[in-house]
């Protein structure tokens, strides 16, 4: 659930086609761009195609896939395509509602129990009918230590996943749980076939292999590196979601200039989340529409995340110090051109936002208390405190992402202005990206930067993927009983008010023992050109079947 | 006296021992002048003038080049930044003038470091031929075969990125380039008359090498050093601007090329004004490098065909650079 990034072509020897370029663009002289939400909160797709295509070519993110097994990463890429081949349980909708999928109706009898009702249409793409023995099979893989699957704790309150009838799965929890349903509509719940997955073992998902699923598309070819498409599936179960366009190409665009040429130039048709660097340019594309969200139009939350509690960042104090000091809405408004929003709790509005209003009233009056300018001087007098004046903090952060540059040198700026020393090192994207996997890798320093995300907005989830002893994204080894007894019951409870009531809690604990610093939260950023439309205006694209409504307008 | 310093005073002009210390500074700039051309003073003066800047940088940058200023981003020139601001409100007059430390002290080790390796390899196989030369020739061969770029990428994925790796990776890829151009020299020297002479007088080897050849193939060393120097602050700025060798927040000409994201924005000093100093300083390089080792102008850039004259006063400076052969 992290984002590395890019790195840029190389070029510096052709600074002379740098000079033609700059001069191309001419000189603006100051203020910024700015950017300003084109679409309301209750837009959620774009406006829906009326004919299909015969073939789409897609933005697939900054890398290409490291596989093609649905469980092996959760990142943008694999997210971005992969629910079109490996469909969920579920389908989320681009409003973040469950709908039925392969799983024609669900029910909780019990907080303990989820009962899942299989379609009996439901083939792969051989032909072959999806069982509740395949269902079962796809989803313990997730609790399968040789899979590693990056879902996995997710499934940490799951004590069984059954077959309780020829198409009805059952599953079990250790304690009360109302948001693992979420799971079963992102990759977390992907369904594969046993058969194929298991003949194969470990050559499962790789790019000469590939996989057999039951989505809308089917891998017709992926080069591993710079090319993946997607084939309609001729044998879908389900007409009304078949895939509009009969091949979809995805490339793999990590500079961010090309990104923008690609798009404006029409050799790409779209993408979601693009660099916020880009905007200047596809703003004014005349082949295609920019579409910018509101505050909170996705969950993504950009944070410095504590890698260890000793060193530089052993006193919360000194974590009180810098997230004081943190100029955020300077940082929204400078390097993201005002495409993002100050975050002041990891679960932002895009986690809440849209939640029913007793949930949403209790999330925002607990946000609203977080809210607070900067206060350097109030910062400094903390690290005097603390005992911390003069020590060293290192901070990691992927060299290749513009935005993390950026973010990592402010943040070294304000470290220094409080009178810390912080050291920021710039990490290629494979070494960045094992500091989410690797304890090793995080071990030299103190602190990395991260573009988080969850699937779908459940504050609670968020919450407990770091700040639990289970959480997959717990880095720090931060522990406190106050927090997993207010996310246990979170999770526990159906009432959304309720549940908000816990969440803001835990959030609250949070808040002063900082195990993650939150900075931005993005906004939305998808570019669509004009020759296509049905695009999600929301984040729910992440791990699902996106591409089955985009055709002609 | 040696045979050199006996060359030396022999081929020097007239002017060289007159008297007063004003006399020889007026002559030595005389016979710079005449040996670098206009376009070689050109350079070296453009060269000198940012090696000063960089040395006094704190004096004469108008700011901290780490300073920031969120509500200065992307400011255009004023009096307060004289040639605006970068995307997070960094003075860029100040960054470049800092930049030039990095941007210059790579370049320089890494051809130090090449020459300081490469001159006893090739002055070893020139002296002693055979199957030494032949080793040597060959090592020289497998290195020169190894792209400097690659090499370096490589050290960088070992050691992690930063301006150490990159120099050293790069160094060992400069050895050949400019250890070849030494070895070709020194086998020259080697049969020369001279030579023999001071081997019968019974100087050594490493005395001859050092204090005779050595020094009569200085003008051909310092030319491809120049040359090597701009080729390698090309490379280390490419791999700068790829995030592998200087650092964030450190200003470099390089790692300021790479700012897209101004481009991007149509902001377009940010990044034009180091490439054109890299630009200028590789131009300089080159030109300067090329009057030291004693190329001249190809005869299709010449304006028009030299006169006798002049051809012969060539052909004169170049006896004298070429050295002390007794």
């Amino acid at each position: 659930m992290h984002r590395s990034a890019r790195r840029f072509p190389l070029a510096v020897l052709s600074t002379l086609s740098l000079l033609a370029t700059a001069c191309s663009v001419g000189a603006h002289t100051g203020s910024s761009l700015g950017a300003t939400s084109n679409f309301s909160r209750s837009q959620v797709t774009t406006a829906p195609a009326k004919a299909g295509l015969a073939s789409l070519s897609w933005w697939g993110d900054y890398r290409a896939p490291y596989s093609l097994d649905p469980l092996k990463t959760a990142d943008y890429p694999e997210e971005t395509i992969l629910g079109n081949v490996c469909e969920p349980l579920l389908r989320t909708a681009a409003d973040y509602s469950l709908h039925p999928g392969i799983a024609k109706a669900w029910h909780q009898p019990d907080a303990t129990h989820l009962v899942l009702d299989l379609d009996p249409r439901v083939k792969f793409s051989d032909g072959r009918p999806v069982t509740a023995d395949d269902v079962v099979y796809s989803l313990k893989r997730n609790q399968d230590p040789a899979v590693a699957s990056n879902y996995a704790d997710s499934y940490t309150d799951v004590s069984s996943i059954e077959a309780s009838g020829a198409s009805q799965v059952t599953v079990s929890f250790t304690r009360p749980n109302y948001v693992f349903v979420h799971d079963l509509g992102i990759l977390a719940g992907a369904v594969v076939e046993k058969s194929f997955a298991a003949k194969h073992g470990q050559d499962f998902g790789t790019a000469a292999t590939g996989v057999m699923c039951a989505g809308p598309y089917t891998v017709a070819s992926f080069d591993g590196t710079n090319s993946l498409v997607l084939k309609r599936n001729p044998a879908y179960w389900d007409p009304s979601h078949a895939g509009k366009t009969d091949a979809v190409t995805f490339k793999f665009i990590a500079d961010p200039a090309a990104l923008a040429n690609a798009l404006s130039s029409g050799s790409l048709q779209g993408g979601f989340d693009l660099p916020a660097s880009a905007i200047a340019q596809l703003r004014t594309a005349k082949n295609g529409k920019l579409y910018v969200g509101a505050e909170g139009s996705t969950t993504q939350n950009i944070d410095l995340v504590a890698a260890r509690f000793s060193g530089g960042l052993a006193d919360a104090r000194v974590r009180q110090a810098l997230s004081l000091a943190i100029d955020r809405k300077g940082i929204a408004k400078t390097l993201f051109d005002g495409a993002a929003d100050p975050l002041y709790a990891v679960a932002g509005p895009g986690f809440w936002a849209d939640e029913p209003a007793a949930a949403r009233t209790a999330y925002s009056a607990a946000y609203g208390k977080l809210s607070t300018d900067p206060d350097p001087a109030k910062a400094s007098r903390l690290v005097k405190q603390a005992g911390a004046t003069g020590k060293q903090i290192t901070l990691a952060y992927a060299a290749g992402s513009l935005s993390s540059t950026q973010i990592a040198q402010v943040l070294q700026r304000t470290g220094d202005g409080i009178g810390l020393k912080m050291k920021i090192v710039g990490l290629p994207d494979q070494q960045y990206g094992s500091l989410f996997t690797d304890p090793k890798a995080r071990a030299g320093y103190d602190s990395f930067l991260t573009i988080n995300y969850l699937e779908f907005p459940e504050a609670a989830s968020m919450y407990a993927s770091y700040a639990t002893k289970s959480g997959a994204q717990n880095f720090n080894g931060y522990s406190d009983p106050r927090v997993e007894q207010a996310l246990a019951q979170a999770q526990g409870t159906q009432d959304r008010g309720r549940r908000a009531d816990y969440v803001a809690q835990a959030q609250q604990v949070l808040a002063t023992s900082l195990p993650w610093i939150p900075i931005v939260q993005p906004r939305a950023l998808l570019f669509q050109n004009d020759k296509v439309t049905g695009a999600p205006l929301t984040f729910s694209y992440m791990s699902n079947a996106w591409a089955a409504s985009v055709g002609a307008p | 006296m040696t045979a050199s310093t006996l060359a030396t005073s022999s081929a020097a002009p007239p002017t060289r021992s007159a008297g007063p210390r004003s006399g020889r500074i007026r002559a030595t700039l005389t016979r710079a002048r005449t040996a670098l051309g206009p376009s070689g003073i050109v350079a070296a003066l453009f060269l000198l003038a940012v090696v000063v800047f960089a040395l006094i940088a704190p004096l004469v940058a108008p700011a901290d080049p780490n300073a920031q200023s969120l509500l200065d981003a992307y400011a255009g020139p004023s009096p307060e930044h004289l040639l605006g601001a970068d995307g997070i409100g960094r003075d860029i007059l100040s960054r470049l003038i800092y930049g030039s430390r990095t941007s210059l002290l790579g370049p320089a080790l890494v051809v130090l470091v090449a020459l300081a390796v490469g001159i006893p390899l090739a002055l070893a196989g020139a002296w002693y031929g055979g199957a030494v030369d032949a080793v040597v020739a060959r090592v020289f061969d497998l290195v020169y075969a190894l792209p400097g770029l690659l090499l370096a990428v490589l050290a960088v994925a070992l050691f992690g990125p930063g301006l150490t790796p990159a120099v050293v990776a790069l160094s060992i890829a400069y050895v050949p380039f400019l250890a070849r151009v030494v070895r070709a020299a020194a086998r020259q020297q080697r049969v020369s008359p001279y030579v023999d002479a001071l081997a019968v007088q019974g100087f050594g080897a490493a005395r001859i090498n050092v204090r005779h050849i050595l020094r009569n193939i200085t003008p051909v060393v310092l030319g491809q050093a120049a040359i090597a120097f701009g080729y390698a602050l090309l490379d280390l700025a490419s791999l700068s601007y790829l995030g592998l060798a200087v650092q964030a927040p450190t200003a470099d000409w390089g790692v300021m090329v790479s700012d897209t994201d101004a481009l991007m924005k149509g902001y377009w000093l940010p990044v034009v004004l180091p490439g054109l100093l890299i630009v200028a300083c590789v131009l300089s390089l080159t030109v300067l490098g090329s009057r030291i080792s004693g190329e001249r102008p190809q005869p299709y850039l010449r304006r028009r065909r030299p006169r006798p004259a002049q051809d012969q006063r060539r052909r004169a400076d170049r006896t004298s650079r070429s050295g002390d052969q007794p």
